[in-house]
């Protein structure tokens, strides 16, 4: 059962902003010529996860998540967060090292979210393939780490019709 | 000394006296034995191990310490048996040590039979059961037929052994704290290894105990594993210097132990408990406590162990494992009466290895420890613990006598013998002492030398280093990454057209006064990672300087201007559409002349030169078909010490450190800012039609990360880097970056004279040799200081070192052949740009008929002898005009033939068209605003001469399109 109240969301804000902390060890500040990357990346993502979080609730692949955290998930922790950590290692980690840092913090976050909302509850992971509220949340931990990759290849596709794009 | 290989070809040195060391038939048999035991032995601890966990006979396997040290006991008496067979003579010791161990097995189990309770079973599963006294009875049988076994091939063997001579008595030296620190644990381990081997016994014989120490075949197999843990430590306490690596198979058993320990608790339900001494034992706990002391008696032990090696040889670079690899290695490449002894040699690779600047200098430490681990793959004990005898027939069997192949994965053995030979040879031959028996005379002791002309003041050059860099962010106008030939002339022309520029250069700033006689340090100082680049098959050797002034710093200065049929090419729109202006290129080629005052070298020239020379004109090759010349070079008032590869220390090599780079500083003050040890990661570049190229980040040497920003950037890293650089930043996406690289493959003869030449006091390159006709090979007379003669003269073993002794009667030419453009850079998996290529048929072929054209002009020249570069001479010397007509056959094996280059060229190529170019007439990126690239990587294909001169043409030619 979740339970969104006031202190929650501060609580969770609060969690993204520690990680936050951690995040801008890997790059203190977003250069002026990155800025237009920045937003691309993370409104890329935070738009379509958002939509995708609750199309996939209702094909019964993931628990619901109330639009309050659907939103601090997405635009938040994705979007600004994760984008702000992926133009900090993209440069100076290998691909693997990068998707491996997403999916553990993915997985952390999620936690949380959970031991906080209440939410990620749910017994099977993607139609029953694995079993367990574990296999839930990491399996979609799992599918986070794709971000790197993901962003990279498509940033790359994108930068041919959209200019002033930095990419790798 | 060793017969040299005078004789026909397919002759192989045997082994010097030094090496020999003939095994009696005895000892052979007794070798052959200890294989087999050990092979034995090591299967059944696999079968002890895996027993609780898989399988029919889990439930014999119940007492699972006693199963654990089983385990041990079986695995360290193989592994004591592959040492002993290693080297027999030397390790009688070791193999009393296994007998001793079997008569100790048979010992306790009689005692078992005669005063322990053995009226139990042991259930085999399906195969029924039987009583403890059976199998015990079995036990003594089998292990008192292989104690006879062995000590009867031992005694046969200890009465084989010629006796040894009477040495007279030294000393023994001085033991350093470490070392005793290790002898005081060995003992205590052995005292503590005994009684615990006694405790394993009374443990089953007491009423208290025994309900522990129920399956006597177990417990019995503990107490041997004790016992030879204790012996084993004696015998290493009392030669602590000698015996130290058994001490490593005796830890390696502890950790086993604690492998399988861990694996039972992991895979095995261990909730049971067992009666001992009144309190029920579970057996949890007791396998958790002995994981965990023999845990950490193995970490003390490692930590002692690893001090004691360190503190021995005082070892900065290289881990005790692979520095005992190396030391064995040198004391058999290096294969005659060694006037340095191979424990120096070691010495000194390690301090060699501690001052590298390449940061792949972990190779050296992989290849070392894949040379120590590569014979167990053979049921060998490590490369160290073989005698010198079998390490020399290792090295043979996988390295002389291995089949050629480009498969990387296949040559890693032979890559790891190759790299240590490479370190030995450097660290022999750059040693003072051996330059009397080769007859070479360091140019400060000739008598031409010059005090007065060696640098030693303060060079006219700015250069920041690192720590000098006090911004992290730096602005300019133009960035140049890369201070060599092209990135050095673009520089000027730049700097004289009013721009400011910032040179980043990846390597060190080396002033002339610190350029030094000392091949390997200089080496070290001014090729970084150059001097270990290889193609991705290891056969195949990618030299190139990294420095300041780049490759014109330890280049031989040769100057060609571009041909013209190659330019004709470069221009045709059918094949790449350059788009050159060529009369303002020719324009250009003659202004850099001017500049670096290129002139024909008439001093100090190499004295193998003229022999050369008049080889080819008695031929009647000169001048009518080869066009035979000394070079032209940027050098002017040569003295003639041979050291061009290691940087001119008497301001006669005209090179871009000499020239070009203090001329601007001088004449443009504040116009050029040079900061070296500084490498680019990437570069960054918005998208866009075009994009444009924003800022780069690098990193200095200390560590620290800079960003500068220009408003145009210029790649002259050299044919390797700078494609690698575009790759690396994600640039040139859709162009062929990286792709049709070429090379002046260059494969030397070496001859043999009758009288001795002296060809090393001398002009490196003096002499060259150009066909006429379109041939597409060159000669160029080429001899080398001892240690890079010393990596590149042919032979192995004995005949390497008998070479070496007829170093001062020996010359060198070179044929360097323009090879298509089939090479490629990618990224390596190991980080890095990797280098792919395999030699095309007809490029071997031109190399084939080049260097055959070249052997008859040396016998006419009067040599003797004459060997082509190969990885092993079987078949690659001649001794006639007659026998010349092999030399196709070893050509067209290219992983047979060593190659390689100093020219890398083309990755970047210019073109007019970007499906065939990555930049354009203009050098700007396709598809780039600000992004350009000029040097040797941007030829279409290659030149097949020297491309120095041609890369200045090509910076003067680019300085104003870039300016513009």
């Amino acid at each position: 059962m979740t339970h969104i109240t006031p202190i929650r969301v501060v609580g969770v804000l609060g969690f993204y902003a520690a990680l936050y902390v951690v995040i801008r060890v890997t790059k203190k500040s977003v250069a002026p010529v990155e800025k237009k990357t920045f937003l691309w990346i993370a409104t890329a993502w935070a738009v379509a996860v958002f939509i995708a979080n609750y199309l996939l609730y209702l094909a019964g692949v993931m628990s619901f998540l109330p639009w309050v955290n659907n939103f601090m998930h997405t635009f938040i922790w994705i979007g600004f967060c994760q984008t702000w950590l992926y133009l900090g290692i993209r440069e100076t980690e290998s691909l693997p090292a990068q998707c491996l840092i997403f999916g553990i913090l993915s997985l952390v976050v999620k936690y949380a979210e959970q031991r906080l909302f209440g939410t990620w509850q749910m017994d099977h992971f993607f139609f029953h393939w694995l079993h367990g509220n574990g296999a839930y949340v990491g399996g979609w931990s799992l599918l986070d780490a794709s971000y790197p990759a993901l962003t990279l290849v498509v940033a790359r596709v994108v930068a041919k019709y959209v200019p002033g794009l930095v990419v790798t | 000394m060793s017969s040299v290989g005078h004789e026909s070809c397919g002759q192989v040195s045997t082994p010097s006296a030094a090496i020999e060391l003939l095994e009696t038939a005895a000892e052979r048999r007794f070798r052959t034995l200890l294989r087999v035991l050990a092979s034995g032995l090591v299967l059944a601890g696999l079968a002890y191990w895996l027993g609780p966990l898989v399988g029919p006979f889990r439930t014999l396997y119940r007492e699972l310490p006693f199963v654990s040290n089983s385990v041990t006991k079986v695995t360290v008496l193989g592994i004591c048996c592959l040492y002993v067979s290693g080297n027999v003579r030397d390790r009688m010791g070791l193999a009393a040590i296994v007998i001793a161990a079997h008569l100790v097995s048979v010992g306790a189990m009689l005692v078992a039979l005669a005063f322990g309770k053995t009226n139990g079973t042991m259930s085999f599963g399906s195969l029924g059961v039987a009583s403890v006294r059976t199998v015990l009875w079995g036990a003594v049988g089998l292990d008192g037929a292989i104690t006879l076994v062995v000590v009867a091939f031992f005694i046969l063997a200890r009465r084989s052994q010629p006796a040894a001579a009477a040495l007279p008595s030294t000393p023994a030296p001085e033991l350093l704290v470490s070392e005793k620190r290790m002898r005081a644990f060995a003992l205590f381990a052995a005292v503590v290894f005994a009684l615990s081997g006694v405790g394993y016994e009374l443990g089953g014989l007491l009423d208290s105990t025994r309900g522990l120490f129920q399956q006597w075949p177990f417990v019995t197999n503990s107490v041997v594993m004790s016992a030879t843990f204790g012996m084993l430590w004696l015998y290493v306490a009392r030669d602590i210097r000698r015996h130290l690596p058994l001490g490593g198979v005796a830890a390696g058993g502890l950790v086993l132990s604690v492998v399988v320990g861990l694996s039972y608790l992991t895979f095995l339900n261990t909730d049971f408990t067992r009666p001992f001494a009144g309190n029920q034992l579970d057996m949890t706990d007791v396998l958790w406590g002995m994981v965990v002391l023999h845990a950490v008696c193995a970490l003390v032990f490692f930590v002692s162990y690893n001090a004691t090696w360190k503190a021995r040889f005082q070892l900065n670079f290289f881990r005790p494992v692979q520095y005992r690899a190396l030391l064995a290695a040198a004391g058999v490449v290096i294969d005659g009466p060694a006037v340095v002894p191979p424990e120096e040699v070691a010495q000194s690779v390690e301090r060699y290895a501690v001052k590298m600047t390449a940061s792949r200098t972990w190779l050296y430490r992989m290849a070392m420890l894949g040379l120590q681990a590569h014979p167990v793959l053979y049921l060998k004990p490590p490369f160290s613990e073989l005698s010198p005898r079998l390490r020399y027939e290792h090295i043979r069997t996988h390295f002389q006598k291995v089949k050629p192949t480009h498969n990387w994965l296949l040559n890693l053995p032979a890559v790891t013998i190759r790299m240590a030979q490479q370190l030995c040879f450097a660290a022999y031959y750059n040693d003072k002492r051996t330059w009397k028996a080769i007859g070479y005379v360091p140019f400060s002791e000739r008598p031409d030398y010059d005090p007065a002309r060696r640098a030693t003041g303060p060079h006219p050059l700015t250069v920041e280093r690192p720590d000098d860099v006090a911004e992290d962010v730096i602005e300019t106008e133009i960035c140049i990454i890369g201070t060599g030939a092209g990135g050095s002339i673009l520089a000027c022309q730049l700097a004289e057209r009013g721009h400011h520029v910032l040179m980043l250069e990846r390597g060190r700033y080396v002033e002339p006064r610190s350029f030094s006689e000392d091949e390997v340090e200089m080496i070290s100082d001014l090729y970084g990672d150059g001097v270990m680049q290889q193609t991705e098959d290891f056969r195949f050797t990618v030299l190139q300087g990294s420095c300041v002034g780049g490759s014109t710093t330890v280049n031989n200065a040769v100057c060609f201007d571009p041909p013209a049929g190659v330019m004709a090419r470069w221009n045709d729109p059918v094949i790449h559409d350059a788009g050159l202006d060529l009369d303002e290129l020719s324009k250009s080629t003659g202004a850099v002349r001017r500049f670096l005052s290129v002139t024909t070298q008439h001093q100090g020239l190499n004295p193998s030169g003229q022999l050369y020379v008049d080889g080819a004109a008695r031929l009647g090759l000169s001048p009518s078909l080869i066009q035979v010349a000394p070079v032209d070079a940027n050098i002017r008032d040569c003295l003639g010490c041979g050291y061009c590869n290691i940087g001119c220390a008497y301001g006669a090599k005209l090179s871009m450190l000499e020239t070009a780079l203090p001329w601007v500083q001088k004449n443009f003050p504040d116009r050029v800012r040079i900061i070296s040890e500084c490498e680019v990661q990437r570069i960054r570049a918005v998208s866009g039609s075009p994009a444009r190229a924003t800022d780069l980040r690098a990193t200095l040497s200390n560590g620290r990360r800079i960003t500068v920003k220009a408003d145009k950037f210029i790649v002259s890293a050299g044919t390797v880097a700078s494609s690698y650089l575009l790759m690396q930043s994600g640039l040139g996406r859709g162009l062929p970056v990286g792709k049709h690289v070429s090379f002046n493959m260059g494969a030397p003869i070496t001859a043999e004279f009758a009288e001795p030449l002296d060809a090393y006091a001398g002009l490196q390159i003096s002499h060259y040799g150009l066909p006429r006709a379109l041939n597409g090979f060159a000669f160029e007379v080429w001899w080398n200081p001892p240690v890079s003669q010393a990596e590149n003269m042919p032979g192995w073993f004995g005949e390497h070192f008998n070479n070496m002794l007829r170093y001062k009667n020996m010359m060198g030419v070179g044929v360097i052949v323009g090879t298509a453009g089939n090479a490629s850079i990618y990224k390596s998996p190991l980080g890095g740009p990797g280098v792919r290529y395999v030699p095309e048929q007809r490029d071997l072929a031109t190399l084939s008929r080049g260097l055959t054209m070249l052997g008859e002009i040396l016998f006419e020249a009067g040599a003797q002898r004459i060997m082509l570069n190969t990885w092993d001479l079987r078949g690659a010397q001649f001794t006639e005009k007659s026998q010349l007509d092999r030399i196709d056959a070893v050509v067209m094996k290219p992983a047979w033939m060593s190659l390689g280059t100093g020219h890398p060229q083309g990755g970047n190529a210019l073109s007019r068209d970007p499906r065939r170019g990555v930049v354009g007439a203009d050098f700007r990126v396709h598809g780039y605003e600000n992004l350009y690239v000029c040097d040797a990587s941007v030829f279409p294909s290659s030149l097949s001469v020297n491309p120095q001169l041609t890369t200045m043409t090509l910076a003067h030619y680019a300085a104003p399109r870039i300016s513009a």
